[in-house]
């Protein structure tokens, strides 16, 4: 499970939004920058105001002091200014000197509200008119006046007479508007002169050290701070927008010369993807940038592409081509098993127990390795490929047509019925009956066998047993020589053992493991001039104490599991017992049907060493059949030569019935011919197959062998198989098969 | 040089302080003040008459010259450029030269005193401290005294002269003199001399403004101050000088503006024919007219001292 943080990790964002956040960041570090300016220059400002403060107090201090020490120093001037003298020592003049003359001397700033000059004794040498002065001098000397919101500073001094200067003549004493001569007497830095004021307050004579208290006022903005925080807040501004303008610009130069090209290309890469492998789809140019290396990597990535796209169909083709050689059979050029078991599989999966009928035909050559030996393997292949063509043309159009192996073909039919199916297989047949094999250097009929299942719903269980069912019934056809197309049935799977009985398979096994059940039964072979039993063909039953199982049932079960060695051992057995037993009558031979899985062992002699001891009083005949005989001639014929060589009479049964070549026969190391009963049946059939027949008994006759035709069941057949020269006869005419053998029942023989 | 040198080099004990050469220049500062201040006066503060403090200005010059007395103008100090240059030069030629300041009627007065300050010292209180001044002299020891006046100061020196002659003074010398009436440039603005009377007459003693010589309407005194001065009228003047027993020698400039239209010219010179005019000088002998006067003046002193020398 992909933990929490790694799936964090693995997510990636756009191009976009990094660009976006990186800016974001940019301008909130300069909005953080921005803010501490800003606050720092408050810090500033209110530090500055401070001190401003406090030097404007100072300024205040000061100025007062300034005040204070003018007003003394004028007074003092006053005091010594020799008209001040004269004047007090010649008053009588005084009014028109104050009125006149100390006006026009302007020996006084504005700001001094009036000029008295007081006797030595404080008397103002005239009333005081239009100023504050008293008329007659305090003893507390200097002193401040509030009146009528104004602050006056009244100060007295002395003057001293010149004629005895220890003495006081009189006194000066002036008044001063205080804030007017505060503000004319000082250059303030830091108060701001505009705002000081006289506190409010009654009317009322102040002590001098009192005079602070009652001024009110502020210092400046320091214009340079504030100049500051212009300047701070306009390049904060400035900046802003300059930064602003310029990220927006860096963020469009980014788009246009990064985001932009990387989103084309993504887009483009999406539509290289949807384009697959056509190079008509690929575009010119992937992105068009003014950066030389993206327009290189777009270049390189269509290459790139370009290249992946013809190594991609390179590789479809490859695919194809191995798919193709994976599901096509190289030899005929049709579907092949891994391309059935493919479809089979997907078919099966696709069930869903739809009402489809699906039909399953399986194809078999008939003797196909007899003509590969004949031919040889290059005419072998080349009937592979006209088996496949030509079954390949008798399909439906859209029907696949597959080689399960060998000559072994198969075709699946969706929704085909049984009749749609057979005539498929009819067509089949005949398309094959119509080529002309002699094209590929085949001088007889190639002939198939068909079987055919179907099913009409797509029901996985049934689906599941088709290929089986159509297996059996191509078994079945070729055990039929009368019919090519072999239909399913159920009776099939009955015969083949899937329905046998468990009890017989079980007495199947048993007989084959010797454990007893074993029963033969004798059918009489007649000499067909005399008429007489010449020898019986043992037939083998089971007799479990249930019943007979017939061989019907018994070598489905021996084939499946590959009991024939034993069992035939034992069969021998059971005839050498009941030889023994004097179960025969004496002097009349016995054949005994041996499988060419028996006849291929190795040591076969020791295995039928019973067998020969009774050659001396009965002919013991093995039979082979044509096609047992024909698959394994090479590996049977050795030991067929040593029977022989003991006195076994070895009789080629079946002949007909499977690739009968006369040519083949001839090598066969056989004493008898027993013609099958469909070729005792052709005798009864048009001239054209009884002239075959005939021949062909005619060539068996001229080339020593005996003949035996089987399948006499009236004395038409027995007529005509005489007549084509048929040494022996066997057949219901003469008797079925019993336990106990017994002479021959036919009353004409002769 | 810094303090700290300075410090060392004024120490007695520093002697190799005295070969820096920070000290030869120190050394002939000191010999030129030494020199110069031989030709400096001193300030005197004395209680004059009336008990009035004054301010004079005096210098001892050579034993064997006269004393001179340099008076100022009307409301001036001695102070005055014209008199300092008078001043000066005397002293230079070593003569003790005497410069008051006429109280004016404030003690201690420095400064020339305003047309509309209240003037209540009359010509008479001045003259009394001439003569008070002359008499100072005479009591340095000197016996033989030269008054020399410079425009108003001429009238008031003639004016005491005439009323109280001092053995001692030998010449008069009058620069620029012209009565104190009215400058004829000048239209009538204050009052009259008829109000002045009239209030006089009446016991009123109010101060009023009056045109006294440069004091165009703004002269602001008592009747009686005012007629004080006014009542030297030219003829007045002009009796004055003829009748003087002292010799007088009158120094007229060339461009004096302030008697132009007054006919004082013509009268001046009938009574002094000897008066020195000197050309493109004006009222206070400005620029070269300086030298001029300077010139006048020391020639006329020799002269007056060689005679009196002789005559003793």
């Amino acid at each position: 499970m992909v933990s929490e943080r790694t799936k964090f990790s693995k997510r990636a964002f756009s191009s976009q939004t990094y660009i976006l956040l990186l800016l974001l960041s940019i301008v909130l570090v300069f909005g953080l920058i921005a803010h501490s300016l800003v606050g720092r220059v408050q810090e500033i400002k209110d530090v500055t105001q401070t001190e401003t403060d406090r030097a404007a107090a100072e300024e205040l201090s000061k100025s007062i002091q300034v005040v204070i020490k003018s007003a003394n120093n004028l007074a003092q001037d006053l005091a010594q200014w020799g008209e001040v003298n004269q004047q007090l020592h010649k008053p009588q003049y005084y009014s028109y000197w104050r009125e006149q003359r100390l006006v026009s001397a302007r020996k006084y700033p504005d700001y001094v509200r009036g000029i008295e000059l007081y006797d030595n004794n404080g008397k103002v040498l005239a009333p005081v008119i239009g100023n504050n002065l008293p008329n007659q001098r305090g003893k507390k000397g200097h002193l401040l006046q509030r009146k009528d919101s104004k602050l006056y500073l009244v100060t007295f001094s002395p003057v001293s007479d010149s004629d005895n200067p220890g003495d006081t003549l009189g006194y000066v004493g002036t008044v001063w508007e205080f804030v007017p001569a505060m503000l004319l007497l000082n250059h303030f830095t830091y108060l701001d002169s505009s705002s000081i004021q006289v506190a409010q307050g009654p009317d009322m004579a102040w002590p001098l050290d009192r005079i602070k208290p009652l001024l009110r006022y502020k210092s400046i903005d320091v214009p340079a701070v504030q100049k500051l925080e212009d300047v701070v807040l306009n390049s904060v501004l400035e900046f802003g927008v300059i930064l602003g303008v310029f990220l927006i610009a860096v963020y469009l130069g980014v788009s246009r010369l990064f985001i932009h090209p990387l989103q084309q290309m993504y887009l483009r890469l999406a539509e290289l993807r949807a384009a697959g492998t056509e190079d008509s789809k690929l575009p010119e140019r992937l992105v068009t940038s003014r950066l030389k290396e993206i327009n290189e990597l777009s270049e390189a990535l269509r290459r790139y592409h370009r290249k992946l796209a013809a190594t991609s169909r390179d590789l479809d083709e490859s695919n194809q081509e191995l798919w193709n050689m994976a599901h096509l059979d190289v030899l005929s050029g049709v579907h092949n098993r891994r391309a059935f078991e493919h479809d089979w599989r997907a078919i099966q999966e696709a069930a869903g127990g739809q009402r489809l009928p699906i039909a399953f035909l399986l194809f078999d050559c008939d003797f196909f390795k007899a003509i590969n030996d004949t031919y040889g393997h290059t005419t072998g292949d080349r009937l592979v490929q006209v088996l496949a063509e030509v079954l390949h043309k008798a399909l439906r159009t859209g029907d696949k047509l597959y080689r399960l192996g060998g000559d072994e073909f198969a075709t699946l039919l969706l929704n085909a019925d049984e009749g749609q199916a057979h005539q498929v297989a009819e067509r089949c047949l005949e398309s094959l009956s119509k080529y002309p094999m002699h094209d590929i250097g085949i001088q007889e009929s190639v002939m198939i066998s068909i079987g055919l299942a179907v099913t009409q719903r797509m029901n996985s269980e049934e689906l599941k047993n088709l290929p089986r069912q159509a297996d059996l019934a191509m078994y079945h056809a070729k055990r039929d020589k009368h019919r090519r197309i072999s239909h399913y049935s159920a009776e099939m799977d009955r015969m083949s053992g899937s329905v046998i009985s468990s009890r017989a398979v079980s007495a199947a096994i048993d007989a084959a493991k010797g454990l007893g059940g074993i029963e033969m039964h004798y059918q009489p072979i007649v000499n067909t001039q005399t008429g007489q039993v010449i020898h019986y063909e043992s037939l083998v039953r089971i007799n479990d104490n249930q019943g007979l199982i017939f061989p019907g049932d018994i070598f489905p079960i021996i084939d499946q599991r590959s009991l024939q060695v034993p069992f035939d051992l034992n069969i021998m057995r059971s005839v050498c017992d009941d030889i023994q037993a004097h179960h025969l009558p004496k002097g009349v031979g016995v054949s005994i049907n041996m499988s060419a899985h028996t006849l291929m062992l190795p040591n076969l002699l020791e295995h039928l060493a019973p067998l020969l001891p009774l050659l001396e009083e009965h002919t013991i005949i093995i039979e082979v059949t044509e096609t047992d005989l024909i698959t394994q001639l090479q590996h049977v014929t050795e030991n067929l030569a040593q029977l022989r060589e003991y006195g076994v009479i070895i009789a080629l049964d079946d002949f007909g019935s499977g690739y009968s070549s006369i040519r083949y026969l001839a090598r066969m190391p056989v004493d008898i011919v027993k013609f099958d009963i469909e070729m005792i049946r052709d005798l009864e059939s048009d001239a054209s197959r009884r002239s075959i027949v005939e021949n062909a008994a005619r060539m068996v006759r001229e080339a020593g062998y005996q003949l035996i035709a089987e399948g006499i069941e009236t004395t038409t057949q027995r007529d005509l198989a005489s007549s084509m020269g048929a040494t022996h006869l066997q057949g219901y005419l003469f008797g079925k098969p019993e336990r106990t053998p017994h002479p021959a029942t036919i009353s004409n023989t002769a | 040089m810094d303090r700290m040198d300075k410090l060392l080099f004024l120490s007695p004990f520093k002697f190799t302080r005295w070969q820096s050469p920070h000290s030869a220049s120190f050394c002939l500062l000191i010999v030129f003040l030494f020199s110069t201040l031989q030709a400096f006066a001193q300030p005197l503060q004395l209680r004059v008459a009336n008990s009035m403090l004054a301010n004079a200005d005096y210098h001892q010059g050579e034993s064997d010259k006269p004393a001179v007395l340099v008076l100022h103008g009307f409301l001036s100090t001695h102070h005055f450029p014209t008199v300092q240059h008078i001043a000066g030069e005397l002293r230079e030629s070593g003569y003790s030269v005497l410069t008051p300041s006429l109280t004016l009627g404030l003690n201690n007065r420095t400064t020339s005193l305003p047309c509309d300050a209240l003037h209540l010292h009359n010509m008479e209180q001045s003259v009394e401290e001439i003569d008070w001044w002359v008499e100072w002299l005479v009591a340095k020891g000197h016996t033989r005294i030269h008054l020399i006046g410079h425009s108003a100061g001429s009238l008031q020196l003639l004016i005491a002269n005439m009323q109280k002659h001092n053995a001692a003074v030998q010449s008069l010398t009058l620069t620029s003199l012209i009565p104190l009436e009215r400058l004829p440039s000048e239209s009538p603005k204050g009052d009259t001399v008829e109000m002045a009377l009239k209030r006089l007459k009446q016991g009123d003693s109010s101060i009023r403004k009056y045109d006294l010589s440069f004091c165009h309407g703004n002269f602001a005194a008592p009747p009686e101050v005012y007629l004080s001065y006014v009542s030297w009228t030219k003829q007045r003047i002009i009796n004055g000088l003829k009748s003087s027993q002292t010799p007088i020698n009158i120094i007229m400039g060339g461009n004096d503006k302030r008697f132009t239209g007054n006919n004082w010219m013509p009268l001046l010179l009938q009574a002094a024919p000897k008066l020195d005019i000197l050309e493109g000088a004006n009222h206070f002998y400005d620029g070269d007219a300086e030298f001029a006067l300077l010139e006048s003046i020391l020639d006329k002193l020799e002269t007056l001292d060689t005679t009196t020398n002789r005559g003793t």
